[in-house]
């Protein structure tokens, strides 16, 4: 992999950060204003006005002759097709690249049509394609979350890994009252920072480093999605108070993710006076609060400009599947499932709710069943007819 | 012509089927003769590792078997495997018939080749959500006014319809299998169902007027094709095959799988040497002791399985309307072709005639033209073989028509 070509890190000037619509291109601005020397950005649009007024360098109009500059009205077949029709165009900004990160708010027309064009296109190049993305807070409409659904499906088969900060989440940061245009803007910021994490993550020279494959391993376990959370800290309790912000982060659920998760990935960054004892602190931190058998990978990074903050990235396997095609897992111990009604019901979640396995299933313990009328005939069939089979 | 050693004896290049099956990956290398009868002249297999229920689970593992196997058929073929036709199966085809109608604005001029091409098309739009992926559409009936007719181009009337049987399948699963092969690097041709192929290898001309359903049971998936009045009825894959067989013997008395997968080989769900009391005697294996198990115990397991695998078939086609089409009986293919009793308990569940399908109309190696378990490979190379030809009739009119207007 490039890792090894480079040392250990990947050149920064490969890797390129690419917003998608609105949502997209917003979060890189605020991702840029918030700390310089980042990643290359490009912001890609279909609205030319609302382009314009993105402070980032590199920008590029799609599908021009399709909506005239105006955005997608929603649409994602629309976005699509601009992002198709600027193909040409994407191509050569895409080119040259090891590493492309494409940054979208799901549930709009531009963001969620293109976004999966662009990540085709950067793949093609040769590139690998890490797409982070927020689903759309609940008070938008059924509408945009079922687009949001299928973006994600989308996402999920032309780029490498997908990260989701689903923004539903973030509304209890906020008080009741929170105006909707400083609701939108703080998820904007929410989606840079995970860019930026998951960049230093990749880039700067570790202490202990982490390359790409264990960060599509940990994306890529059980088969699911994978949702971050960050927080940073300064002062002599750094360790243990970023840690705690990025544990209790709503993004995880205020922690009942990471008590599921089957594999996470944790950043480290801090300055030159990064100690070992901190790095014992947060890991001790992040190990109490996941489950016992889950696999912990961890990285540190030491970045001069960085000061005394240390910050404390979390990148964490969730089980997320789009409702209409999990109908039996429903009725299983499903731990995403379970999770998530703990969450309504408060109920503290605890080792029970996850269930034992009935019926042995051998060969077909870990792949997908194969289900008819409710049943899971991976289950042989003398166990599930009640035959009892004389040894 | 400098490269004509290249080519098949009709000046053809040789064709390429390559199957990633669940327990075993064969390539294919075929050439067509003159008469346009098929030759294998090349045979490469591995056996699968990281390939569950017909889909690729471990792109590393799935990569070594597909280079083996191809660098196999190159040896034996004496051919530089460039492109190759791709078989896919798994439990996420599904089908669904799509009505196209279309409009005859000169009724009474009849029904023109161009009428029948603008209805194709509009049976074929369909609209899938956007993980879905057509693999197949396949033309049935036309109708003409709402009567059924065979050829359209005969009468007048002013609605034509086509039903299209549409194959479809996880667009996921077809990029992965793709994408693997690209990483070769090897083109990919086409992609096909592996059940219509396999019927493509081991049906006649006569079976399929007659009406019949093609089993073909794989180690992971077992995939069915039906045809009734000559016509492609119905098809669908269902994830249980033979791994399930070896997968319930293995539980039921607790023995290693590799011993499970020899005794169903060995023993199958025949019903006829299922001697009261007989036993079978295990020799012991690392962590396992030295045992007899009951054989009468054995057939029952491998015998409720595979009832419930081909009772599911015959419900699909039942629900589909078609098992009363079905004159020529059903052909069993596949690894599961092989099991002894299989073909007997499929009479017994579908109440009609069974044979073992093997690959017909091929020559070259023995091998291939014997095992059922080339049933989908061999069918594939003849499909890629047609739709070749198809395309280049296609094109070739097209041309023609152009340079002499019209």
């Amino acid at each position: 992999m490039t890792s090894k070509e480079t040392g250990g890190a990947l050149a920064p000037d490969r890797i390129a950060a690419v917003g998608v619509g609105g949502g997209g291109t917003h979060a890189l601005e605020a991702m840029c204003e918030a700390w310089r020397n980042g990643p290359r950005v490009i912001a890609i649009n279909t609205d030319a006005k609302d382009l314009q007024a993105v402070r980032v360098p590199d920008k590029l109009q799609i599908g021009a002759a399709i909506t005239r500059g105006l955005g997608c009205g929603g649409d994602a077949k629309t976005g699509r097709m601009a992002a198709e029709s600027s193909a040409r165009d994407l191509m050569d900004r895409l080119k040259n690249l090891d590493l492309v990160f494409v940054v979208v708010g799901l549930g709009g027309g531009t963001g969620t049509g293109a976004a999966p064009v662009v990540a085709r296109l950067a793949h093609e190049t040769g590139a690998l394609v890490i797409a982070i993305a927020t689903l759309p807070f609940a008070f938008e409409g059924e509408g945009r979350a079922q687009v949001a659904r299928e973006g994600v499906q989308l996402l999920r088969d032309e780029a490498d890994a997908v990260i989701l900060a689903p923004n539903e989440r973030l509304f209890k940061l906020w008080p009741p009252g929170t105006p909707a245009a400083q609701a939108f803007r703080e998820a904007d910021v929410m989606l840079g920072m995970g860019v930026s994490a998951i960049w230093k993550l990749l880039v700067r020279r570790g202490v202990v480093h982490i390359d790409f494959a264990t960060l599509r391993s940990v994306v890529r376990a059980s088969g699911g999605t994978s949702v971050f959370a960050y927080g940073e800290a300064r002062g002599p309790e750094r360790a243990a108070q970023a840690t705690r912000m990025a544990i209790e982060s709503p993004l995880l659920d205020g922690g009942v993710v990471l008590r599921h998760a089957q594999s996470l990935l944790v950043s480290i960054v801090g300055g030159p006076d990064l100690t070992l004892g901190e790095v014992e602190t947060v890991m001790e931190g992040v190990r109490n609060a996941s489950r016992k058998d889950a696999h912990v990978f961890m990285g540190a990074a030491l970045d001069p400009q960085w000061g005394d903050t240390l910050s404390v990235t979390l990148i964490s396997s969730e089980r997320w599947s789009p409702e209409e095609t999990a109908p039996a897992e429903a009725e299983g111990p499903d731990e995403s499932i379970s999770a998530l009604a703990g969450r309504k019901k408060r109920v503290k979640p605890t080792q029970a709710q996850l269930g034992f396995e009935p019926v042995s299933k051998g060969l077909f313990k870990d792949v997908e069943p194969t289900y008819l009328k409710g049943e899971d005939l991976d289950v042989p069939t003398y166990i599930r007819h009640g035959v009892t089979i004389e040894r | 012509m400098v490269f004509s050693f290249l080519l098949g004896p009709t000046g053809l290049p040789p064709v390429v089927a390559l199957e990633i099956g669940t327990s075993k990956t064969v390539a294919l290398v075929g050439e067509v003769r003159e008469d346009g009868h098929l030759v294998i002249t090349g045979l490469g297999e591995h056996a699968s590792v990281g390939v569950r229920k017909g889909e690729v689970v471990d792109f590393d593992q799935a990569l070594v078997c597909v280079r083996a196997a191809l660098a196999a058929a190159e040896e034996t073929g004496q051919v530089a495997i460039h492109q190759v036709h791709l078989a896919l199966s798994g439990n996420h085809i599904q089908t669904l018939v799509n009505r196209g109608t279309f409009p005859i604005l000169h009724a009474a001029a009849g029904i023109t080749p161009e009428d029948v091409q603008q209805v194709t098309a509009v049976a074929r739009a369909v609209n899938l959500p956007p993980d879905r992926q057509v693999l197949h559409s396949i033309g049935q009936t036309f109708y003409v006014d709402g009567e059924r007719v065979a050829r359209p181009e005969d009468f007048e009337g002013a609605k034509l319809a086509l039903d299209m049987l549409i194959l479809h399948t996880k667009r996921g699963q077809v990029r992965n299998a793709v994408k693997l092969v690209q990483s070769l690097p090897v083109e990919v041709a086409d992609v096909a169902f592996s059940g219509l192929c396999s019927a493509l290898a081991v049906l006649t001309p006569e079976q399929k007027e007659g009406g019949v359903i093609v089993v073909d049971m794989g180690a992971g998936v077992t995939d069915y094709v039906a045809y009734a009045a000559g016509m492609f009825a119905a098809a669908g894959a269902i994830g249980l095959g033979g791994d399930h067989l070896t997968n319930d013997l293995a539980l039921a008395f607790r023995i290693p799988r590799a011993q499970a997968e020899r005794l169903k080989r060995e023993y199958g769900c025949s019903p006829s040497d299922a001697g009261h009391g007989g036993r079978v005697n295990l020799p012991p294996e690392v962590g396992y002791p030295a045992r007899s198990i009951n054989l009468r115990s054995l057939h029952v397991v491998l015998q409720l399985r595979l009832k419930e695998i081909f009772q599911i078939v015959r419900s699909r086609i039942e629900e589909a309307g078609l098992l009363r089409q079905i004159g020529a009986g059903i052909v069993l293919t596949g690894g599961g072709a092989g099991i002894k009793g299989a073909r007997e308990l499929a009479e017994e569940v579908f109440g009609a005639p069974c044979v073992v399908g093997r690959p017909i109309g091929f020559s070259g190696l023995a091998s291939v033209t014997d095992g059922p378990q080339y049933a989908t490979a061999a069918g594939l190379l003849r499909y890629a073989v047609k739709t070749e030809a198809d395309s280049k009739r296609k094109t070739g009119g097209g041309l023609v028509r152009r340079l002499f207007g019209n």
